[in-house]
């Protein structure tokens, strides 16, 4: 089963690898990561070198950036949002809380963590963590995002 | 400063940015992944107490113990690290790794009980430095006695009160 | 110069597709700069593109589908039409009253921006709408009028015709009240509020995905060249009669257009769509009024 990809399989793997847009979501943290994901905007850290676009939607995104432990509240969006957003796509969970719920854990209106609900594929720990560390986390989701399929079996909508 | 200053003061600063795995240190005194050295630690679960996010667990069985980490759910705040009596845990001061299971940086150290020098019987042991925080200097008599478990220190107490006695009733 | 050469070599596809990849490119790493960043790599609009066509999106009813693929389409379309009608060459494709047939093309991208919004049915596809819909008309009062202008000043219909002979008072001032129209027709800050992404989530855009986008972000960049090339083509008076050269100043300065608009972009911040309105009719028009005045009653002339 060892094919070689093509030509075209491999300038889509290179332009997505170069270009992956994020979306981001807060699922009811206490805003730290946010504001350290925002820090990743900044000029110091500036996530376009890579191509990054910040997007208001995620049915442009490739990546979701997610933070938070998942409340009651958020699980349907949360949900909802994943669904939205295109194949290929790749989940971030930034920070401690949805790995495990943090310091939210057992609290009644906690239903988290965050993999009960999405797949995730990259965890960046810390509360909240570094900008250069949710930097390698999107490069590390910037690699899974090229080893998947470039067409699935069901096939996408193409022009 | 109007906006047209700063917008042209930043194009003669020219790009600040640093260029992906460039990256700034973390200062000093970062607070990173918790570290056990497992040969200074007790077993007393002080860590385990203080611990917010319930990160640190310290379960106790008849001869050993075990010392349980995830870095999932830690907060890095430290608390453990200052509530430790031993010492016995630090904090890396480098940030945590990526990583991509849940779980994945999770450690957990399973550690025996000091056996005792009289009966061979597991018991939790104050170590060197808890010793000398709380008693100071100590005579070699009151180290020995504190390498022995409950039971049988105040046996060989008992024994060596006696002793004492007697020499001091055979003086008289 | 057959239509055919200018639909699709210059300045009709071939040139507006790079052209265009490199305008938006120019706008973001101009802001980037600004800011004092690094900016996106080179290629990036590129990228963006082939990634997008290349998506997997969630499946939709196909007459929706059917929609979605010719609403960006027919924008796309019209857009190149238009700006096949840019007098760049001196003996570039012409026709007699091109002048009405490019402001009925370019205001087709506009209108299918509104209608995406609608069939969207979210509800900030529709807001996004109608903040388009109301920004269009705002921006097209002092547009159209500006053309009318120019129109009226030097007797021709023929965009050809307005550009080599336009008298220079009553060319400056329309071309000014032209130049402040674009931001609003390229959706930028200030003027940003019909796709303001973090308000209304990108507007009529926000249900658009994988090559829906893609072919969107397509039309926009084919706008850019559109727009800034007829600011350009009608505020250069002369042309050198070398086709090459001619091409390289109208490329040259519709650079030098998006430069400037990204800057106005990076100094400003979002106003809101009355205040973006209100500025159009007061001062944009006020613009045009003057230029209408000038070229009706020629001082001097
Ligand atoms: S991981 Fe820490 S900083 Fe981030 S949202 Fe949770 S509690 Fe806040
Ligand atoms: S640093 Fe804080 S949260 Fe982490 S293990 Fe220690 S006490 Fe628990
Ligand atoms: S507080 Fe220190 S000695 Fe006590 S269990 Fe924790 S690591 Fe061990």
């Amino acid at each position: 089963m060892d094919v070689k990809p093509s030509l075209f399989d491999r300038l889509v793997r290179y332009a997505r690898g170069r270009s992956p847009w994020l979306f981001h979501l807060n699922c009811g943290g206490c805003n730290g990561c946010d504001i350290e994901f925002l820090a990743c905007l900044t000029p110091r850290y500036d996530v376009e070198q890579l191509g990054i676009r910040l997007e208001g939607s995620p049915r442009h995104a490739d990546i979701l950036c997610i933070s938070g432990p998942v409340t009651r509240n958020t699980q349907a969006a949360l949900q909802t949002i994943y669904a939205q957003t295109p194949a290929p796509k790749v989940v971030v969970a930034i920070g401690s809380c949805p790995a495990s719920g943090n310091v939210f854990a057992d609290s009644p209106s906690v239903v988290g963590p965050l993999e009960n609900f999405v797949p995730v594929d990259v965890y960046v720990p810390g509360c909240p963590p570094r900008p250069d560390a949710i930097l390698e986390g999107i490069v590390h989701a910037i690699e899974i995002l090229k080893a998947k399929v470039v067409r699935s079996a069901e096939g996408g909508t193409y022009v | 400063m109007s906006i047209l200053d700063i917008l042209a003061d930043n194009l003669r600063q020219g790009v600040v940015t640093l260029r992906y795995p460039q990256r700034v240190p973390p200062p000093p005194n970062y607070r990173g992944l918790v570290q056990i050295q497992s040969e200074e630690c007790v077993g007393c679960a002080s860590c385990a107490y203080v611990c917010v996010s319930a990160a640190i667990q310290v379960t106790d069985q008849p001869e050993t113990y075990t010392w349980s980490y995830d870095p999932g759910k830690c907060t890095f705040c430290g608390r453990c690290v200052d509530a430790c009596p031993t010492h016995a845990l630090q904090m890396q001061e480098e940030r945590p790794p990526i990583y991509h299971q849940a779980q994945k940086l999770a450690v957990t150290y399973r550690m025996a009980y000091p056996r005792c020098e009289g009966c061979g019987k597991p018991f939790k042991v104050a170590t060197e430095i808890l010793r000398q925080r709380a008693y100071g200097e100590l005579s070699e008599q009151t180290e020995q006695l504190l390498r022995l478990c409950p039971t049988c220190r105040q046996k060989e107490a008992l024994k060596l009160m006696i002793e004492a006695r007697r020499v001091k009733e055979a003086t008289q | 110069m057959s239509s055919w050469f200018a639909l699709l070599v210059f300045p009709g596809f071939l040139y507006a597709l790079p052209m265009g990849w490199l305008m938006l490119w120019v706008e973001r790493k101009t802001l980037a700069r600004l800011q004092s960043r690094i900016g996106p790599p080179f290629y990036q609009p590129l990228f963006d593109f082939i990634k997008l066509m290349t998506k997997e999106p969630l499946p939709r009813p196909s007459q929706e589908n059917r929609f979605y693929l010719f609403l960006p389409l027919l924008a796309l379309g019209a857009t190149l039409g238009a700006l096949t009608l840019l007098p760049v060459l001196p003996h570039s494709f012409s026709l007699v009253g091109d002048l009405a047939l490019f402001i009925a093309l370019i205001e087709i991208a506009p209108i299918c921006l509104v209608l995406l919004g609608f069939l969207s049915r979210s509800i900030f596809g529709q807001v996004g709408a109608v903040r388009e819909a109301v920004l269009t008309i705002a921006s097209n009062l002092p547009f159209i009028a500006a053309l009318i202008a120019l129109a009226y000043a030097s007797g021709s219909l023929r965009l050809m015709d307005i550009a080599l002979h336009a008298p220079p008072l009553a060319r400056g001032l329309a071309v000014l009240a032209i130049f402040a129209c674009l931001p609003i027709k390229l959706r930028l800050n200030p003027f940003s509020v019909a796709n303001a992404e973090q308000e209304i989530y990108q507007g009529a855009l926000t249900e658009l995905d994988g090559w829906r986008l893609g072919l969107w972000e397509l039309n926009h960049a084919v706008e850019w060249v559109a727009l800034s090339g007829l600011t350009v083509s009608l505020a250069l008076p002369w042309r050198s009669g070398l086709a090459v050269l001619d091409a390289a100043i109208f490329a040259l300065l519709s650079l030098a257009v998006v430069f400037l608009l990204a800057c106005l972009a990076g100094a400003t911040a979002r106003l809101k769509v009355g205040q973006a309105s209100r500025f159009y009719w007061r001062w944009g028009f006020g613009f045009a009024l003057l230029a209408l005045a000038v070229s009706f009653f020629p001082f001097g002339g």
